[in-house]
């Protein structure tokens, strides 16, 4: 069986890594979520393709990864709001530092929204890619793009004023 | 006559996912309606913002060495 090679990963791990960052928004969220698509793609076949389709695959993967570990989450910070009686927040104390306008008002969006933009806008990958990645019907990639893309353009045409650094929480 | 396009076409045509038919179509209406093309044309900008800012900032993460991660593979299949 034919496995990723070191190349191939290296080749990649810009491009996963950055997906992983804007899933999470949480550094540390994003090298764990990076660190387990590449361990369970390494006892895979990767698909016999050019670069690009390794690339959609590994995106597939990160994204399964990403959504098996937000249901975990959420279930457990509704255990420990049962158990505590206050609403728990959801990530570490580390938080995205985002200097850029830009990416500021991009992270505003929702994941959902994130996830197609970055997909389509940055990675340049097909409907057809976008559409196995995140398990959607290719309607849905339609829709979700066009939504996505009306409510960034709000975002980018509303700000009226730049804001300084932030720290997403 | 050919209906206008809709909004998901525009999408697939600026994305390059259009057919000829369709891209024929988004053209002709583009061509005769300066508010869809503004629209488009903003769509288009704000893609090419997102990703100039992007490349900007680029990604300072722990890379993990592919050495570690073929390790920990082989520990897990233990």
């Amino acid at each position: 069986m034919s496995q990723l090679t070191d190349g191939e990963i290296r080749q990649v791990m810009p491009h996963l890594q950055r997906f992983a960052l804007w899933l999470t928004r949480n550094p540390h969220s994003a090298e764990d979520l990076v660190q387990s698509c590449l361990t369970k793609a390494l006892i895979r076949q990767p698909p016999n393709e050019d670069a690009h389709s390794l690339r959609a695959w590994l995106f597939t993967i990160l994204y399964r990864q990403f959504i098996d570990g937000e249901r975990r989450r959420k279930r457990y910070m509704k255990l420990l709001t049962f158990f505590t009686g206050e609403e728990a927040l959801g990530y570490s104390t580390e938080s995205l530092a985002i200097a850029d306008d830009t990416l500021a008002q991009f992270a505003t969006l929702p994941t959902d929204y994130r996830a197609i933009l970055l997909l389509v806008s940055v990675e340049g990958l097909s409907y057809k890619e976008v559409a196995e990645t995140l398990d959607i019907p290719p309607g849905t990639v339609m829709s979700r793009l066009s939504r996505a893309r009306k409510l960034l353009h709000e975002k980018l045409e509303g700000k009226a004023t730049p804001l300084p650094l932030r720290r997403l929480k | 006559m050919t209906l206008p396009p809709d909004e998901h076409d525009l999408h697939a045509w600026m994305d390059g996912e259009a057919d000829a038919a369709t891209s024929a179509r988004v053209e002709r209406y583009l061509a005769e309606n300066p508010e869809a093309t503004a629209q488009v044309d903003g769509w288009r900008r704000d893609a090419q913002q997102l990703r100039q800012a992007m490349h900007h900032q680029a990604v300072a993460l722990d890379i993990p060495d592919p050495h570690f991660l073929r390790r920990r593979v082989r520990q897990q299949r233990q």
